[in-house]
C-alpha cells in the first residue's frame, strides 16, 4: 500500500498536530509464532466445514432497504390521495354544471314539445294580493323568441337579466290573448 | 516461495486439484493484514484470533462464487470488517452491553492486556479511537495506520469516497480534542 503523502496528509499536519507527529509503531503485539501456526489452522478448519452454496458471503441487511422503501410508500400514499381529491373536486364541479345545463336542456325540450306540465311552473309574482295564491302559466302562452333564448342559469346570468314582477306583467299584457290570467 | 498474483491464485483455486494449495498461497498472503484490521477494530487478541479464522473460513466457503467485481483483497478485507462488526454486536447481546460500554470496556482492558506494548502517550490514542463512533473508527485505522486508498475503502464499506474523507475528517478532529483536553 503506498503511503499516502499528497494534500491531505498537508490539511492532516495543520488541522491535528499533536496527532500528526505521534508515533504510528504499532503497539500491539502477538504469542510468539502466532502467525507461522494460523495458515495451518485456517487450512485445517477450512477444509474440514462445507461450502455454502445458497447463503449469500454479504447479507443485505433489512435496515438497508427499509428507509427507501417507506420513503417510497409514503410517496405512493401521498400521490393517491391526492389524486383522489382531485378526481372528487373535478367531479363535483362537473356534476354541478352539468345539472345546470341539463336542467337548462330538459325544460328546454319540455317547452319545445308542449310537454311542460301546468303544475310545474306557478308564477306568484303578478299580483302581489295574498288572495291569489298563483298564476299559472301555459306552455302555449311563451314567445317563441324566449324559446329561441339560450336558457342560462348561472347566476351571474341571473343577475344581469333579472325579470322584475313588471316585466313579467308588460309582457303578458303585449302577448297574451286571455284575460283570464291578469284577473 | 514463489509470488502468485491474485488473479493467479484464484485461476489455481477454481483448477479443482490445487485448491487447497492455492488457498494456503492466499491465506499466507493475507493472514497479517486480516488480523491486524480486525485486531485494531475487536481489541483483543483472542477475539482477533477468532474473527480472522472466521473471515478465511468464509472467504474458502464463498470463494467460488466470488466474480471479481472487486479486488480480491477488497472483497476479504470487506468480509473481515463485517466479522469483526458482528462479533462486537454479538458480545453486546452476550452481556447485554449498550452500545458506548463494549468500547469503554475494551478501552479499560487495554492497561492490562499483556498483548498492549504501547506507551502512555499510544495507549491514550487508543483510547481517543475507541471514543469514535463504530464506523468511524473503522474508517480512521484504515486510513491512518493501514493508509488504505480511498478508492479501496469504498468498496471495502461500501461508502463513496467523499463520506469516507468527511468520516476520516471529523475523526481526527475528535481524537484531536481528545488528546488535547486528556
Amino acid at each position: 500500500m503506498e503511503t499516502n503523502d499528497n494534500i491531505e496528509n498537508d490539511n492532516f499536519k495543520e488541522s491535528a498536530p499533536g496527532l500528526f507527529s505521534m508515533n504510528k509503531e504499532n503497539p500491539f503485539n502477538v504469542p510468539d509464532g502466532y502467525f507461522d501456526n494460523l495458515s495451518n489452522e485456517i487450512s485445517k478448519k477450512c477444509i474440514g466445514s462445507n461450502i455454502d452454496k445458497s447463503t449469500p458471503v454479504f447479507k443485505i441487511t433489512f435496515k438497508k432497504i427499509l428507509i427507501p422503501l417507506s420513503i417510497a410508500a409514503t410517496i405512493i400514499i401521498i400521490l393517491l390521495i391526492f389524486f383522489k381529491e382531485h378526481k372528487n373536486a373535478i367531479n363535483k364541479t362537473q356534476y354541478a354544471y352539468n345539472d345546470m345545463i341539463g336542467a337548462s336542456e330538459y325544460l328546454k325540450n319540455l317547452i319545445n314539445n308542449n310537454e311542460l306540465d301546468e303544475n310545474l311552473i306557478v308564477s306568484e309574482i303578478i299580483n302581489d294580493d295574498t288572495t291569489k295564491t298563483g298564476t299559472l302559466i301555459q306552455p302555449t302562452n311563451i314567445d317563441n323568441s324566449i324559446l329561441n333564448t339560450s336558457l342560462d342559469f348561472t347566476t351571474d346570468s341571473l343577475n344581469k337579466n333579472k325579470i322584475t314582477k313588471d316585466d313579467i306583467i308588460q309582457y303578458l299584457l303585449e302577448n297574451d290573448e286571455s284575460d283570464e290570467l291578469l284577473n | 516461495m514463489e509470488r502468485y498474483s491474485d488473479k493467479e491464485l484464484l485461476e489455481l483455486f477454481r483448477n479443482g486439484e490445487n485448491r487447497n494449495y492455492a488457498f494456503n498461497l492466499l491465506t499466507n498472503k493475507y493472514q497479517n493484514q486480516i488480523y491486524w484490521h480486525a485486531r485494531r477494530i475487536v481489541i483483543d487478541h483472542d477475539d482477533a484470533n477468532d474473527v480472522t479464522q472466521n473471515t478465511f473460513i468464509k472467504a474458502w466457503q464463498h470463494l467460488e462464487k466470488f466474480r471479481e467485481d472487486s479486488q480480491f483483497y477488497t472483497w476479504l478485507y470487506r468480509i473481515a470488517t463485517n466479522e469483526s462488526i458482528s462479533f462486537l454486536k454479538q458480545k453486546r447481546k452476550k452481556f447485554l452491553i449498550p452500545f458506548i460500554n463494549v468500547e469503554h470496556q475494551l478501552a479499560n482492558t487495554l492497561t492490562e492486556d499483556p498483548y498492549f506494548k504501547g506507551d502512555a502517550i499510544q495507549l491514550k490514542l487508543q483510547k481517543a479511537i475507541l471514543q469514535l463512533p463504530e464506523k468511524q473508527r473503522i474508517v480512521f485505522n484504515m486510513r491512518y495506520f493501514e493508509e488504505i486508498k480511498y478508492e479501496d475503502m469504498s468498496q471495502i464499506l461500501d461508502t463513496s469516497v467523499g463520506a469516507l474523507k468527511a468520516s476520516f475528517h471529523i475523526a481526527v478532529k475528535k481524537i484531536e480534542k481528545f488528546l488535547i483536553g486528556n
